[in-house]
């Protein structure tokens, strides 16, 4: 990972402000509604689930 | 000169469970906060990451490389490239090159690579987290459709 810096678009030349190395530990989110959601209801309703009754929505950036 | 620099990357999922036909997309948010005397408005500013899963000697490294233009907030490319050669400062991928013709030959398929954002503030230079009366913040932002769900 590493930053330059270029004084224009036609050099070749360039500051390097950053540049190092390291290790991470990257895991994707969990995305099942039935496991980040509980619900209950009445087994007579358990057909119709709904799951959100407001929007949500993940932004990780 | 002396300052202080930092630089951060952000990495992260942007999806939607609720809208079935919206595939989730994969972010990275790059960060440089830098003295202004260093980063001065029109410089180019190419920051990138180099990455590969743990283990997985048989998948080449990606590197994503996003370029800014200091005070431009509509001057800016993504660059997604797949291979062996390192962007290091010293290396002859890098050295002597500008800042688009770095590893150019190992440029990766469109629907691998990343892209920019069509909303510039992604862009536009914020206010220094380490000195806000010498520095300024640098943001770049580069997203990748997965064409999934995750």
């Amino acid at each position: 990972m590493g930053a330059r810096l270029y004084s224009d678009a036609d050099s070749a030349q360039f500051i390097s402000i950053s540049d190092q190395e390291f290790e991470v530990d990257f895991n994707v989110p969990e995305t099942d509604l039935d496991k980040l959601y509980v619900v209950d209801l009445p087994a007579e309703k358990s057909e119709t689930v709904t799951y959100l009754k407001q929007a949500s929505f993940w932004d990780i950036a | 000169m002396t300052g202080k620099v930092s630089q951060k990357l952000t990495v992260g999922f942007e999806t939607n469970p609720i809208k079935l036909d919206q595939s989730d997309k994969l972010a990275m948010v790059f960060e440089t906060d830098a003295p202004s005397a260093l980063a001065n408005d029109g410089d180019i500013l190419f920051q990138y990451v180099t990455y590969q899963k743990k283990g997985e000697f048989d998948t080449l490294p990606t590197t994503v490389g996003c370029k800014t233009v200091i005070g431009d907030k509509y001057n800016n490319e993504v660059f997604t490239t797949q291979g062996a050669s390192s962007y290091s400062k010293d290396s002859p991928a890098v050295a002597e090159k500008k800042y688009n013709e770095q590893s150019a030959d190992e440029r990766a398929r469109s629907e691998e690579s990343f892209k920019i954002s069509q909303d510039s503030s992604q862009y536009d230079i914020a206010e220094s987290k380490l000195d806000k009366v010498n520095n300024k913040l640098a943001p770049c932002y580069a997203v990748l459709d997965m064409g999934k769900k995750i």
